[in-house]
């Protein structure tokens, strides 16, 4: 088998001590500059480039790789132990991530989310090697009338997410959708509620709100001591049971399909996995009543979605060229530096590079795992801090996260202002999952609606005659209808189960 | 399997308290929340009833379809409608004046009630109050200073930490944080307007 | 301009750090009245208008390390990214003149940024001494191999022959691609109608590639790549002459069609900067655009090298400047 003894020379070539060595190294750095706010795998990576330059391309790649994992979980830290989400991926995590730090099960909660993302990041390499070309024709069928309609489930799973208090639940997610809509408008190009300020034109930064309404709301709620702390586990509670790996497994398996289907799409973000995951998870798990109070599903199904995503997003570099995230664009900068130009043509031009990084990949997921699991006790002992001088630590690392994604003072304000939002939303039940969803995924339905009917000079027909389009619609129906239904059944035959707790 | 399935529902039906039941009594029992469970619903409204003002100006519908104000109006419209029902539904939640049966009931509370409830809020407006304080000086005296200033605050005053761990960590917090992230890892971090002390690396 | 990103930036950083070391080690005394003395006593802040990583940012990178050299001075570059360069270039003009704050000028979005009154820009031409230019990046069109349009002649008797019919992406209403879709009816009568992709080029690409769009609009460097990979087939650039990137494909004007919409970076001083201080820059700038690896590297990157002096840069911001302003009204009727 061809295939399979090219990534075997690949992985002769990445398997050298030295690289193994610059993969710890680059989890290590990765992960502790993802504990910081703002600074996602993004922009941890062109932070720390320099540090790879002196390294031959595969040993570069490699670090690369490791540094990429490494600050993606370095936000899945925070989220979970802290509810401080590092970039808009993890803000989702925080909710059952935090719940579940709150009950004491914050190390099974890291756990699951390392062991999800390993097998979510394989899975999707895997993918990659076996069938990357078909793979990469079925993310160009995704065409904006298709994107649309993808946004549409989205939005229709938002049923699941707003839980009991529809009243409440539907003020979250339309406050979270205004908020979407500042900014220069995708339409005529016209600054909308930016009240006259250049720094909202590009609308409001995901990162200020999210960390603002998670991470300082939760801090100023706790202020006084009503609300409960988390503590940090025992060396018992660290691992999980058999009960939760019965239950992560589903949700991993799930995860690990949406996050990578999607990221096949080029131009979509990792962020949109991992809501559209976790709102899945709200809607057809066995458990989804318990989701929103600390479920293991609420951790696993994002964690593992977002990371399938990530590495499904390469198969549109390796065969079209598209570099579809930052992070990607990574390695492919590695490439142009070597005078070679990624595309379909690489496969067959230099094999060898190719394989490597496609190993360096499987490298980077299992050190990951090997690195970051054991080391959950220490990151848990955090929480062994006592509280006013751990919350005073995190002030100064939300100021830093805010500002450092602009550079910009603004975003500071704002983001203590979204912690005023977070804190009285909290104080009055108002669920926040609903404005996690909206703000992210609001953009995109405008931009991706006005794209179509340009396409189709006005013609809304255009969403029905598209097969995969008529098809995520009927799915977006079947969801809302099978809610409503469920919803009048509910509290005949369920009434002792524990309801939906808002966030 | 049906002795999985007993463990994996007794675990989450016997949550410890949390804080969505505090806040839950504390909606019943506290007027100032009940005061914020109307004002809330109410600036809400409001907000809505701008953004419908503002999306009007934005043009609702163009030759090929809708135009930029008309996503914000009708959310605008579904939150205004909903805050209504909110605030109709806060209204109808309010206690009457107290009954001699409640007072009792709150009296009990109020052993613990009184100084922690004033405490919280002033609690959160220093905080509040110390952080618009620091990002104000963020670009006055840089990174360090203002953050130096800050952590000695937050922990001497509002932590009432021994001075031995409040100067360790305020000095970590800022001096030793700049150095790691601006000077390690090249992130930008505020510096000082004050020609004196940017020349002095602020 | 996504294809470099943030490795390019990597290089540029590299090259950053070594060029630290060199100043250190080249550190020599300045004479009082020295030109260079409007730099050497404290850091000159370079602000970068965009995110660390984007192409914009690895030029200024490039160019900071090498101005490092010549001029003996430590360049820190502060990105402000936000509003296609506005925040950037608001807090250019409101720097203090004293030639330690430059920033990067991006056209057309510095120019239109002040033309378009709804953008309520807080700067305008005279808020700014310009400094010199490093790249110009001309538009191009692109379309799938298997089409018959090969030539600007071919697409522009197409869309003739069928107003409106043939579509092509754009990054946004007010764009470049999209002045080049206004500027092409204007000087030929051909309307294609534009299919606005603002949140960037790997959407447009994506849609183009999966056959919803007919044209893919974007700079000659973006399109580099993908036409070595036979993926597309560039069919004309709308510059004033053939890129070097792509020698094969004629430019729009060589076949009669006069239309030329580039993108191209340059450097500024805020307005009141003491005039010695932007020569010494301006010179500094001009020495190291004549030198050859310099160049080379740039091109390695994708970047295309075109320097012109304060004097040259200052004439071409006043005529692109008109050209955006005959354009601008037919982007207001479009609204």
């Amino acid at each position: 088998m061809d295939t399979f003894s090219d990534l075997l020379a690949g992985f002769a070539a990445a398997l050298t001590p030295q690289n193994l060595v610059l993969a710890l190294i680059g989890c290590v750095i990765g992960t502790l500059l993802g504990l910081l706010p703002g600074i996602g795998s993004t922009a941890g990576i062109a932070i720390l480039i320099p540090l790879t330059f002196t390294l031959d391309t595969a040993s570069a790649i490699i670090m690369l790789a490791a540094i990429f994992y490494g600050t993606a979980y370095g936000g899945t830290i925070t989220s979970v132990l802290l509810n401080i989400p590092g970039e808009g991926e993890s803000a989702i995590t925080c909710i059952d991530g935090y719940e579940m730090t709150k009950k004491g099960r914050a190390g099974v909660a890291l756990t699951i989310a390392g062991v999800g993302s390993f097998i979510g990041g394989t899975i999707a390499t895997i993918g990659l090697v076996l069938a990357a070309e078909p793979l990469a024709d079925l993310g160009l069928r995704i065409g904006p009338p298709e994107f649309f309609s993808l946004v549409i489930v989205g939005i229709a799973l938002l049923v699941g997410l707003i839980g009991e208090s529809v009243v409440t639940g539907l003020i979250s997610a339309s406050v979270g959708m205004l908020i979407a809509m500042v900014g220069i408008d995708p339409i005529a190009g016209l600054p909308r509620f930016t009240f006259g300020s250049a720094h909202l034109f590009d609308g409001v930064s995901f990162v200020p709100v999210l960390v603002g309404v998670f991470g300082l709301g939760e801090l100023l709620a706790n202020a006084g001591g009503t609300a409960r702390r988390p503590s940090a586990p025992t060396l018992r509670e660290l691992l999980p049971t058999r009960t939760d790996l019965r239950r992560a497994a589903p949700a991993i398996g799930r995860g690990t399909g949406i996050g990578f289907l999607i990221g096949l799409v080029p131009g979509v973000t990792n962020a949109i996995s991992s809501l559209l995951a976790y709102s899945s998870e709200r809607k057809i798990s066995r458990y989804r009543s318990e989701l929103g109070s600390g479920a293991v599903e609420g951790v696993a199904a994002p964690e593992t979605a977002n990371n399938a995503h990530a590495n499904a997003a390469l198969v549109p570099l390796f065969t079209l060229g598209i570099p579809t995230s930052p992070a990607i664009a990574v390695l492919m900068g590695a490439f142009l530096m070597n005078g070679l130009t990624p595309g379909p043509r690489l496969f067959v031009e230099e094999p060898l590079l190719v394989w490597t990084v496609i190993a360096s990949l499987f490298i980077g997921n299992a050190i990951l795992l090997l690195l970051n699991v054991p080391l959950v006790g220490l990151w848990t002992r955090l929480l062994a801090i006592p509280y006013p001088v751990l919350s005073a630590l995190i002030l100064v690392f939300i100021i830093i996260g805010s500002y450092a994604i602009n550079n910009s003072i603004i975003d500071v304000y704002l983001m203590l202002f979204f912690g005023v939002v977070g804190l009285v939303f909290r104080r009055l039940n108002v669920p926040l999952a609903p404005l996690v969803l909206t703000l992210i995924l609001g953009p995109l339905i405008e931009s991706a609606l006005r794209q179509s009917l340009q396409i189709s000079r006005g013609d809304f027909s255009i969403f029905l005659t598209r097969p995969i389009s008529l098809t995520l619609l009927i799915v977006a129906a079947v969801i809302v209808v099978s809610s409503v239904l469920g919803s009048r059944l509910k509290p005949q035959g369920k009434a002792d189960l524990p309801t939906d707790a808002t966030v | 399997m049906t002795e999985s399935q007993v463990s994996q529902v007794a675990r989450p039906t016997t949550p410890p308290p949390e804080a969505g039941d505090l806040t839950q009594d504390g909606a019943r029992t506290q007027p100032r929340e009940l005061a914020a469970a109307v004002a809330v619903p109410v600036l809400l409204l409001l907000l809505s009833v701008c953004v419908v003002i503002a999306s009007a100006e934005l043009g609702y519908w163009t030759p090929i379809g809708p135009g930029p104000g008309f996503l914000p109006l009708w959310l605008a419209v579904l939150l205004g409608a909903m805050s209504a029902v909110w605030l109709a539904q806060r209204l109808r939640a309010r206690p009457a004046p107290p009954e001699p049966a409640e007072v009792a009931g709150i009296s009990e509370d109020r052993a613990v009630e009184p100084h922690d409830e004033p405490l919280r809020l002033k609690q959160v407006f220093l905080v509040l109050g110390s952080l618009t304080a620091v990002t104000a000086l963020l670009e006055v005296l840089g990174f360090q200073l203002a953050m130096l200033l800050f952590l000695l605050f937050q922990l001497k005053v509002l932590a009432r930490r021994g001075w031995v761990l409040t100067l360790t960590l305020s000095a970590l917090g800022s001096f030793g944080v700049y150095t790691v992230f601006a000077g390690l890892l090249s992130v930008h971090l505020p510096t000082s307007s004050i020609p004196l002390l940017r020349s002095m690396g602020f | 301009m996504r294809r470099l990103t943030v490795f390019s930036a990597a290089l540029a950083l590299a090259a950053v750090t070594a060029g630290c070391a060199d100043t250190s080690e080249g550190g020599g005394a300045t004479t009082p009245g020295d030109p260079a003395d409007c730099f050497s006593q404290r850091p000159i802040e370079l602000v970068v208008g965009y995110d660390a990583g984007g192409s914009t940012d690895v030029g200024a990178r490039m160019m900071a390390t090498a101005l490092e050299s010549k001029l003996d001075a430590t360049i820190n570059v502060v990105n402000r990214p936000g509003a296609g360069g506005q925040v950037g270039l608001t807090a250019l003009a409101n720097a203090q003149p004293d030639g330690q704050t430059m920033g990067t000028v991006n056209f057309p979005s510095a120019i239109v940024s002040v033309l378009d009154e709804s953008r309520q820009a807080a700067y305008d031409r005279n808020s700014f001494a310009p400094i010199g230019l490093q790249v110009i990046d001309p538009s191009a069109v692109a379309v799938r191999p298997d089409s018959p349009i090969r030539t600007p002649t071919d697409l522009v008797e197409a869309a003739l022959a069928a107003p409106g019919r043939l579509q092509a992406t754009t990054t946004g209403p007010a764009s470049n691609e999209h002045f080049v879709l206004l500027e092409l009816e204007r000087v030929t009568g051909a309307t294609i109608s534009p299919v606005h992709f603002s949140e960037g080029g790997a959407p447009a690409t994506t849609a183009f590639l999966g056959g919803n769009v007919d044209l893919l609009l974007a700079n000659v460097s973006d399109l580099t790549p993908m036409a070595a990979n036979g993926e597309v087939r560039v069919i004309g650039v709308f510059g004033d002459e053939r890129s070097p990137f792509l020698p094969d494909v004629p430019t729009f004007a060589e076949e009669g069609h006069d239309v030329e919409v580039a993108s191209s970076r340059g450097y500024a001083f805020p307005a009141g900067t003491p005039q010695e201080c932007v020569t010494a820059m301006s010179e500094a700038m001009g020495e190291v655009m004549s030198d050859q690896e310099f160049i080379r590297k740039m091109q390695d990157l994708g970047l295309a090298p075109s320097h012109k002096d304060a004097e040259a840069y200052a004439q071409y911001w006043t005529e692109s400047t008109e050209v955006f302003e005959t354009l601008l009204p037919l982007v207001r009727a479009e609204r």
